[in-house]
């Protein structure tokens, strides 16, 4: 296994951006009590970070997706929470082709939620083939491989604190 | 042996017609592209196939002698049937193989409405732009027969056959010619069979390139409601009005409206297909295309497969 390059983003950058995120987000969500539905693992660090930064009432759920023996994408441990009728804001690490998102939509919507929004940590643009609306976006990056605060390699780097960019 | 013409309009899915009776009779279809871009290179120049393009006259100038245009192509259409049966598709075949024996004259046709319904909706043309293409078309195609070779395009004695395909589809109108084909020509080896067959082939599944099977599977692996290549999109059209420049995209994502065109070529061939892309864009810019390159491509599949490796070692 490789190992990480160069720094995309360090940590100080992440934690103010994550702050003014944050802000948003309070004042969209005032009075809600939204949901944050964070697919693991990649975005426990991201959603811990949010969290706690966030003023507007709000709990914390999980998601797990993964392919399955035969290939297909599966929802391998549900959120332990009812979501029907409840403000959704979905927290991903990094958005790219858009497919794993639209997925996991498809299955927030069926659960009933009353709105489902999505906030990305990352967003890789360039590889977009399904074209789904995000609402909040900490950094536009550009299409290279990324490790580091969340994302891994075969499961490796990610305590990094900052997001490193990683060829493999 | 036996030889089929086809005279059509445009937009009364002759080709269609034409291109299915190829496969199921196994007998090569020969158009007008056949004449222009190899024969008629071979007696005259850039300019003198561009003068038969675009003036018919000059089929009766002489290139030799008192050889004419119009009788080099007549003979070399018939020179054809040396190696085997054909379709001829145009050209003046009906009056050209007028007295041949074991020849089928066909004629497909379908009200204008029809066919301008069809050009908007196949072609996703406006209705403008699909009337154009119609009445230029139809008046270059008269403008041949009469002018080449001195008939009436719509002479119903020119035809054995005549298919209105307003109501009547691609299978059934091939259906009714292969029944008079093996009427007419014992030797024809249609076998009623071979229809149901034909239709029955998933030809959408049939991928050019293994990597789009393998984009197809991870399309799948997500749930994605897809179709191969359904849609041609002309980006040009000749002088008669028919499509000499088209794409067709080979995904199409359905929910989300989404075209995707992937390539595996280098990048230093990929101008051509850019330009293309870009085509597309400009005249149909209502929709959502994407062109993945082999940079792109190979990266989307390598990520997909560490995530699934990810995932298993979990």
């Amino acid at each position: 296994m490789n190992e990480p390059k160069d720094i995309l983003l360090e940590k100080q950058v992440i934690e103010e951006r994550i702050d003014a995120l944050a802000r948003q987000i309070d004042q969209d969500y005032k009075d809600k009590n939204p949901v944050l539905l964070t697919l693991l693992k990649g975005s426990f660090y991201f959603a811990a970070d949010l969290s706690k930064q966030m003023q507007a009432t709000h709990s914390i759920d999980f998601l797990t997706v993964a392919h399955d023996s035969t290939g297909m994408l599966k929802v391998r441990y549900p959120p332990t929470s009812n979501l029907k009728g409840r403000h959704v804001l979905l927290i991903e690490d990094i958005v790219d082709s858009g497919l794993t998102l639209h997925y996991i939509v498809d299955y927030v919507k069926k659960q009933g939620a009353k709105s489902v929004t999505v906030c990305t940590l990352l967003d890789n643009p360039v590889r977009r083939l399904v074209n789904l609306p995000i609402s909040y976006i900490g950094f536009t990056i550009p299409d290279v491989y990324v490790v580091g605060y969340g994302l891994d390699v075969n499961e490796y780097y990610r305590n990094l604190s900052d997001i490193h960019i990683y060829e493999p | 042996m036996y030889i089929l013409t086809i005279s059509r309009t445009l937009g009364s899915h002759g080709d269609e017609i034409a291109k299915k009776l190829s496969q199921l009779l196994s007998i090569p279809i020969i158009d007008k592209e056949t004449t222009y871009a190899e024969w008629l290179p071979e007696i005259a120049d850039e300019h003198g196939v561009h003068m038969l393009r675009s003036s018919y006259a000059f089929y009766h100038h002489t290139y030799d002698r008192d050889r004419t245009y119009k009788d080099y192509v007549a003979e070399k259409l018939k020179g054809t049937l040396t190696s085997g049966p054909k379709i001829f598709l145009g050209m003046g075949s009906q009056v050209i193989f007028r007295e041949y024996p074991s020849t089928v004259h066909i004629r497909i046709n379908a009200p204008f409405s029809v066919r301008l319904e069809r050009l908007q909706q196949e072609w996703h043309l406006g209705t403008a732009q699909a009337m154009l293409n119609l009445e230029e078309s139809d008046t270059r195609r008269k403008k041949f027969i009469r002018k080449v070779h001195g008939q009436d395009w719509e002479d119903e004695f020119l035809y054995d056959l005549k298919i209105n395909t307003a109501q009547i589809d691609v299978d059934e109108a091939c259906d009714m010619i292969c029944t008079l084909v093996t009427k007419r020509d014992r030797l024809c080896p249609y076998n009623a069979n071979q229809i149901s067959l034909f239709q029955s082939e998933p030809s959408r599944y049939e991928f050019r390139h293994e990597v789009e099977r393998e984009f197809a599977t991870i399309l799948d692996s997500y749930g994605m409601d897809w179709a191969y290549e359904p849609t041609t999109f002309p980006l040009a059209f000749d002088e008669e009005g028919n499509i000499s420049q088209a794409i067709s995209p080979d995904f199409y994502l359905k929910r989300e409206d989404t075209y995707i065109e992937l390539t595996v070529m280098n990048p230093k061939y990929m101008a051509e297909k850019r330009r293309k892309i870009e085509k597309l864009r400009e005249l149909y810019p209502e929709i959502r295309v994407i062109l993945m390159d082999k940079k792109g491509l190979q990266a989307f599949i390598e990520r997909h497969k560490l995530k699934t490796h990810t995932e298993e070692i979990q």
